[in-house]
């Protein structure tokens, strides 16, 4: 599962900002995971585990959110979501999930067909907020 | 908001001994052939090595070695294609086969991030990365992200060509980055634009590829090429760098 290699990002990034790759001063780290990759979180959740094995950190502190995706055409102005979208193949779907950005290559704008739009939200696995507890050990 | 794919890059080559980065500026000068023949001479040599296809719209390593692609195998991460002759290969085109890719620059960069830090590169002895032509998001993320890495310069005889690729040249030096040399590929006798500014930017000038004929009958079955006479034009370039 490729979603370990992401789930080890997110640590990885975690310990570069904190400083310390002892994760017991946190707090609460939220993640944003975008509606189009299609993240398994169960099997996220387990890379999270398994990065975080032995460095004091409790997995419940990482709040999982998904974030809706949005597209922006940027020849009519149009925006829709997934929901919109009149459907993409499994295949489709197999190559947005590991690279994103192949949703250009097999979706157009649902108005006017063009293939030029933004994925304005909801793209990929981004870090929202980490919060580190204070010296009593709070939030 | 944080970008946690940037963190993991540098560890998922670590075990890359050498990225040779092959970049032009200027666009028909044959960077992706030179690239693929690099790999496959750097192959025949007994090296492990890596090709990294960069160019998401133009992406043709996969036609010019003739190998067709599928999906890569995931295993804690995206493991590169393997080719038949053992070459470890990522392309854009391993996830939308032969579509149109029409991205804009903050795609490209995303793309570039996302193919990073989500691909485990095995022990290599060296990874070629073809860039695009130009000195766009390819170049400069691909400075950005990866910092162990040398680049070679391919031009064509003609001044036009030249005259772009001293512009990459000359901010590569400014940036501090790298330089292997640079190439004359398709050369003509009768110019000399290209050892002139190998002068100019004190480069090393790795030779003269002239117009191969019989490459066009090649390309498509990595064998033939492997065997033919532009590969071991290339194999003499690449003996300078890596010896």
């Amino acid at each position: 599962m490729h979603e370990w290699a992401l789930a080890e990002a997110v640590i990885s990034t975690v310990e570069k900002n904190t400083g310390s790759t002892d994760l017991s001063m946190l707090q609460e780290v939220t993640v944003l995971l975008g509606e189009l990759q299609n993240i398994d979180i169960e099997a996220f959740s387990k890379g999270l585990e398994m990065m975080t094995k032995g460095k004091g950190a409790d997995l419940e502190l990482f709040q999982l959110e998904i974030e809706k995706a949005v597209f922006r055409c940027n020849y009519c102005g149009m925006e829709w979501s997934l929901d919109d979208y009149p459907g993409v193949g499994e295949d489709e779907r197999e190559a947005i999930h590991f690279l994103p950005e192949s949703a250009h290559a097999y979706m157009k704008c649902p108005g006017c067909g063009s293939s030029d739009f933004v994925i304005k939200s909801g793209r990929g696995v981004t870090i929202k907020s980490i919060i580190v507890k204070d010296r009593e050990g709070r939030g | 908001m944080i970008d946690p794919r940037v963190s993991v890059i540098e560890k998922r080559l670590k075990d890359v001994n050498r990225i040779l980065v092959v970049s032009s500026g200027k666009g028909g000068v044959g960077k992706s052939v030179f690239s693929s023949s690099a790999a496959l001479a750097l192959n025949v040599l007994g090296y492990k090595t890596g090709l990294l296809d960069l160019d998401f719209q133009g992406s043709s390593d996969h036609i010019i070695l003739g190998e067709g692609v599928s999906f890569p195998e995931e295993s804690m991460g995206i493991r590169p294609f393997k080719l038949s002759n053992g070459i470890d290969f990522v392309s854009f085109s391993l996830f939308t086969g032969e579509s149109a890719l029409p991205l804009r620059g903050v795609d490209t960069t995303n793309a570039i991030l996302e193919l990073l830090a989500v691909t485990i590169w095995d022990e290599l002895d060296f990874l070629i990365v073809d860039l695009p032509p130009g000195i766009g998001e390819e170049v400069l993320d691909i400075i950005r992200l990866i910092k162990q890495l040398e680049f070679i310069l391919i031009s064509s005889s003609s001044l036009i060509s030249v005259k772009v690729v001293k512009r990459l040249a000359a901010l590569l030096k400014n940036m501090n980055i790298p330089i292997d040399g640079i190439v004359e590929n398709m050369a003509s006798d009768s110019s000399s634009y290209v050892a002139d500014m190998a002068r100019e930017y004190s480069l090393n000038y790795l030779g003269t590829i002239p117009f191969v004929s019989q490459l066009e009958s090649e390309i498509g079955n990595w064998r033939k090429l492997k065997d033919g006479l532009f590969v071991d034009y290339v194999s003499s370039v690449i003996k300078q760098i890596i010896y």
